[in-house]
């Protein structure tokens, strides 16, 4: 089943909208999950409050893009619990990659005149001029938190040049932020 | 500990990144990606060869070549059916993608091939040869994707337990080949030669040209198949 006639399930409040979710899109979900968790059950947790919290958004919500728009919700469902973890719990991989992350932006150089939104906006329009390999392995690491060996081998290319690929990216977004105010 | 706020601004980007970093299963180096596609010109040939006697003879137009002038070629005449839990039908392929035209036509602006429109062919499940036999793969279908006449994308679908996915190639030396030799050769038939690790296209005028600037002397061994060798190649391939 597609997008458009999942999301019409939704509209119509039927429940078969729910398992044509997990159908399509359900170990992506959990991949997302896990990768940031590192747990199966709470993974499985965070799957299902990501189908409650499809049903809630949709209607009014119709997005245009279905699957990256319950990544999204799993993905800050997922960062919120993260927080609660006691740190032995808490994955290595992620945990570098926010610090990587960090090093780009420190919370404490972070525009506080600057709304969220208007950041995430920065990072896509800085992602849209980046070649197609760099800006997908960026968004692999850094939204999805796919690890840089899981990485290396989807996109065909060795860890190192992966490493180096989000060095680079990192640096330039880091200027651009710099450019546009963000960092102060 | 606090999630940096980057971190939570990540979270936001734009849903097409996402979408298309989700899409995307591998970068597949130009001379597979072509394979592939190959693949499903070679279907056509192999339908014929299958129904024709299990071996043939072809003259061979070294004189160099010990052993006269007769020479036998390979057929394929056992073809494996993969992917019919997923079959994959013409018709499944093609509405899937004129329901997502927008998001393609998206993809593609975002990688710089921008276009008002697209239209899609009719699609082929590719078949594979290998050391594992030879096989087609029925929940597989090529499409190409036009802008007016020009080809503008060749897309890869596929289908699983998850569903429909699909993957986009544009772009890059081998496509620029293969845009211009359409253009060419518009409204005749090509020959795609899929041997091995070489791939090349037969012209109507005998032309064999190589894919990506590959160079065909190269990959000469024993055991390939001498297309080379022959005199008329288009017309020998063609069903």
């Amino acid at each position: 089943m597609n997008d458009f006639h999942i999301i019409e399930l939704y509209f119509a409040r039927d429940e078969q909208a729910i398992r044509e979710t997990e159908t399509a899109y359900g170990k992506l979900l959990f991949r997302i999950a896990y990768n940031i968790l590192q747990d199966d059950e709470d993974a499985k947790e965070i799957v299902n409050d990501t189908y409650i919290g499809l049903w809630n958004a949709i209607p009014p919500a119709k997005p245009q893009y279905f699957g990256a728009f319950a990544a999204k919700i799993a993905r800050n469902l997922s960062l919120k619990k993260l927080t609660y973890l006691a740190r032995e719990k808490q994955s290595p991989s992620v945990l570098l990659s926010l610090d990587e992350l960090a090093s780009v932006l420190p919370d404490d150089r972070f525009n506080t005149d600057m709304d969220e939104k208007i950041v995430s906006e920065l990072i896509s329009r800085f992602l849209r001029k980046q070649k197609t390999v760099a800006r997908d392995i960026f968004i692999r690491k850094y939204y999805f938190f796919d690890s840089v060996a899981d990485i290396a081998v989807r996109f065909s290319l060795s860890e190192s040049k992966v490493k180096n690929i989000l060095f680079v990216t990192r640096k330039k977004l880091k200027i651009c932020l710099q450019k546009e105010g963000i960092d102060v | 500990m606090n999630v940096p706020k980057i971190a939570l601004s990540v979270g936001h980007i734009d849903d097409d990144l996402i979408a298309s970093a989700t899409r995307q299963k591998q970068h597949i180096k130009p001379v597979f990606k072509w394979g592939l596609l190959a693949a499903c010109f070679c279907l056509c040939i192999l339908l014929t060869i299958i129904f024709m006697p299990s071996s043939i003879s072809i003259p061979i137009d070294d004189p160099s070549q010990d052993g006269g002038t007769d020479g036998k070629i390979n057929v394929i005449d056992d073809l494996t059916v993969i992917g019919e839990e997923y079959i994959l039908s013409d018709n499944e392929g093609y509405a899937f993608l004129q329901s997502h035209k927008d998001a393609i036509i998206n993809d593609l602006r975002i990688s710089g091939v921008a276009v008002p429109d697209i239209t899609f062919t009719k699609g082929y499940s590719p078949v594979r040869t290998g050391d594992s036999g030879n096989s087609v793969a029925v929940n597989w279908r090529t499409y190409l994707a036009f802008n007016g006449e020009d080809l503008v994308a060749i897309i890869e679908m596929s289908k699983d337990e998850q569903g429909l996915h699909y993957g986009l190639a544009f772009g890059g030396l081998g496509f620029a080949y293969y845009a211009q030799l359409l253009e060419t050769y518009r409204g005749e038939e090509l020959v795609f030669l899929y041997i091995g690790e070489v791939i090349a296209f037969v012209t109507p005028d005998n032309e064999v040209v190589p894919v990506a600037d590959l160079d065909l002397t190269d990959v000469v061994e024993p055991n390939y198949p001498y297309y080379q060798y022959f005199k008329t190649p288009y017309n020998t391939f063609t069903p």
